[in-house]
């Protein structure tokens, strides 16, 4: 009897995985489908590396109808055909005015080996786990609820160390039941991006991510990739870099320059500059492929080569005198 | 630690110790009992929360120029560095008379170099990115299409950057 | 503890003094009362120099400047014919619409303001813990209050400034 139980649970898991592997899509994207199915409310564990020590941050979150609100100082939104963050006053910026981003995604499983893991019990609820590997290194281990496919906790790991280095679980939640819906914003700023048309732009980066848009707010450009799992945005805006204004990070070695990087609660950032132009890298994928995405960056000029300046300076000069 | 639900049966000011994990263990697992069932400290928890992460979003402002020298104005004369190492704003004014010339004569030349290089390449605009926004703009973003909890709740975090 | 361990008065004034208006800016709310209160703190530095015990330098200096911002409230509190506090530095309206800058600065200064509105001992509580970064022991040593007292001070202050912020 054990023996047959344990035989279908093989089989389910196995099921599991091949149809998370034939679906083209990823595991995350399984798990935005169930929050938005289903209703549920309780309080989410961030914990991260700052780069100098481990942090930790409790915010509430709750979903219904569709609407899914997380609140820490700040709040952030996501509902049907909007993205919004709030950061004060009741006042919510709305950053994207639809569910969709660009082309989509490519195919994760062109890049990663996706496969469900042992059955486990998370946030009090049974929960199938599901790995993903790059090149046979764990990059992520999620547990999505079985009965709602709600994620439950989410754990990325960059070290060798066996520990993962940023996390999101819940700590309570509660799914079902009446869940009043978040309440919708009353005042909203318009600063959804407008699209545009960059034939120039890099239509790939190294590491398998593909331009899937690219979008302008505010004088800056956007350049949107992905992976499939891993969404990356390089954005840029012509000038030189002012390092006084940035908070201090850590040096880091790109192709032509030093830039600075950061650590945030979901992932990484780096800011650095090249021939006119700066760059700012934002991802919540390992740091090696951020870096390895940011150095395959073709340089856009934003200026002429100091040589070609130098030249027509001097013809300037020598011309009237000829 | 005893864990005292203070006035009405309500969580109070342990809400802040467990925002700013000032808590013990078990006075965080009886804390996060009591929210699964109390959406009015849940509320408080939002309320607090949002306060806390304002101050600390606050940016470091600079001092307003000509505070450093007044402020060394009072060194003791024996404290006096051979280098002035201080941020820039009217930067020269200590050390020997003679080091003081040196550094002028330096400045001199070196301002003859910046000329040239000011010909030669176009001034450009001083650009420091935004990275709180950025983030923001990437992270709703990259939660469309996926998922919006482990995308949107480091969101709920303001990056400060502080050490 | 050997003379290399303790910093001079002018290291601690070139190294922290960034620092210290910060802190002062914060308790104080405007420019010329924070210059003042940094002035003052490092009047106390100089004289508590020889005492100091190296260790968390910020938080020594955060003690010096918390207590000096106190007595200058109590002392006004004596003399209520002292000149008002000066209103704080002029606040840039909002930006809004699509074109919507990216600089929070008004936001910023409806914090500050709000801040600023605190009680002095919530307003202390709250620059140590959220503008500092020290931890409830060290605010308890730099106020000299218990750690409870200062948890209910923090928390006061937190729901104060979310009252004002609304």
């Amino acid at each position: 009897m054990r023996r047959a139980i344990a035989g279908l649970a093989i089989a389910s898991l196995a099921a599991l995985s091949a149809s998370l592997v034939a679906a083209e899509e990823s595991p995350l994207q399984r798990a935005g489908r169930g929050a938005a199915r289903v209703n549920f409310e309780g309080t989410l564990r961030i914990r991260w590396f700052d780069g100098v020590t481990a942090r930790s941050e409790l915010l509430s979150v709750r979903g219904a109808n569709g609407s899914v609100v997380v609140r820490g100082g700040v709040a952030a939104m996501a509902s049907p055909g909007q993205r919004l963050v709030e950061h004060a006053g009741g006042v919510w910026d709305l950053l994207w005015p639809s569910d969709q981003v660009g082309s989509g995604r490519p195919d994760p499983a062109l890049k990663y080996q996706i496969a469900a893991a042992a059955v486990a019990t998370v946030s009090g609820r049974p929960a199938n786990v599901i790995e993903v590997r790059h090149g046979g290194a764990l990059l992520e281990r999620l547990a999505l609820d079985q009965a709602s496919g709600l994620l439950l906790r989410r754990e990325q790991f960059e070290g060798a160390g066996g520990e993962p280095s940023r996390t999101v679980e819940f700590e309570t939640v509660t799914v079902g039941g009446a869940t009043a819906a978040p309440e919708r914003p009353q005042t909203i700023v318009n600063v959804a991006p407008e699209p545009v048309a960059a034939p120039k732009a890099a239509a790939g980066l190294a590491g398998g991510y593909q331009r899937i848009g690219v979008y302008k707010r505010s004088g800056v450009t956007q350049l949107l990739y992905s992976d499939g799992l891993y969404d990356l945005s390089v954005f840029q805006q012509a000038g030189r870099l002012d390092r006084s204004h940035l908070p201090a990070g850590a040096d880091v070695e790109l192709a032509a320059s030093t830039g600075v990087r950061y650590a945030w609660p979901g992932g990484h950032v780096v800011v650095w500059a090249a021939s006119g132009m700066v760059y700012t890298a934002v991802s919540d994928a390992p740091l090696s492929q951020v870096l390895a995405a940011a150095r395959s960056l073709p340089l856009t000029s934003g200026s002429p080569s100091l040589l070609r300046r130098l030249r027509q300076v001097c013809r300037a000069l020598i011309q009237p005198l000829a | 630690m005893k864990v005292d639900f203070g006035r009405r049966g309500h969580l109070g000011d342990l809400l802040s110790g467990l925002l700013d994990g000032e808590l013990t263990q078990r006075a965080v697992e009886a804390a996060q009992a009591h929210l699964s069932v109390c959406p009015a400290c849940l509320h408080e928890l939002e309320d607090v929360g949002a306060a806390r992460a304002w101050v600390r979003g606050l940016p470091v402002v600079e001092p307003p120029a000509g505070f450093y020298e007044r402020v060394l104005r009072d060194e003791p004369p024996e404290e006096t560095p051979v280098v002035a190492r201080f941020p820039g704003v009217g930067g020269i004014g200590f050390g020997a008379p003679s080091l003081r010339r040196k550094v002028l004569a330096f400045a001199g030349s070196a301002a003859a170099a910046v000329a040239l290089l000011a010909v030669a390449a176009p001034q450009q605009d001083p650009v420091s990115p935004p990275v709180n926004r950025l983030v923001e703009a990437h992270a709703t973003g990259a939660s469309l299409g996926s998922d919006p909890l482990s995308r949107l709740a480091p969101l709920g975090v303001p990056v400060t950057f502080r050490k | 503890m050997t003379e290399e361990d303790v910093p001079s008065w002018g290291e601690i004034a070139r190294k922290y003094g960034r620092f210290l208006y910060n802190v002062a800016y914060r308790l104080t709310g405007n420019d010329d009362d924070a210059q003042d209160l940094v002035q003052e703190v490092l009047l106390r530095v100089r004289k508590g120099l020889e005492r100091y015990q190296p260790g968390s330098m910020e938080g020594w200096l955060s003690r010096i400047t918390t207590n000096a911002f106190l007595d200058d409230v109590r002392r006004r509190r004596r003399r209520p014919l002292d000149l008002l506090p000066e209103e704080p530095d002029t606040v840039l309206p909002p930006v809004a619409g699509a074109d919507a800058d990216f600089e929070a600065s008004a936001l910023s200064a409806d914090v500050q303001r709000a801040v600023r509105g605190l009680p002095p001992d919530y307003r202390s509580a709250v620059v140590l813990s959220d503008v500092v970064g020290l931890s409830y022991q060290e605010i308890s040593d730099a106020l000299d209050v218990p750690i409870g007292t200062v948890r209910s001070r923090l928390h006061r202050g937190r729901a104060l400034l979310r009252e004002a912020l609304r």
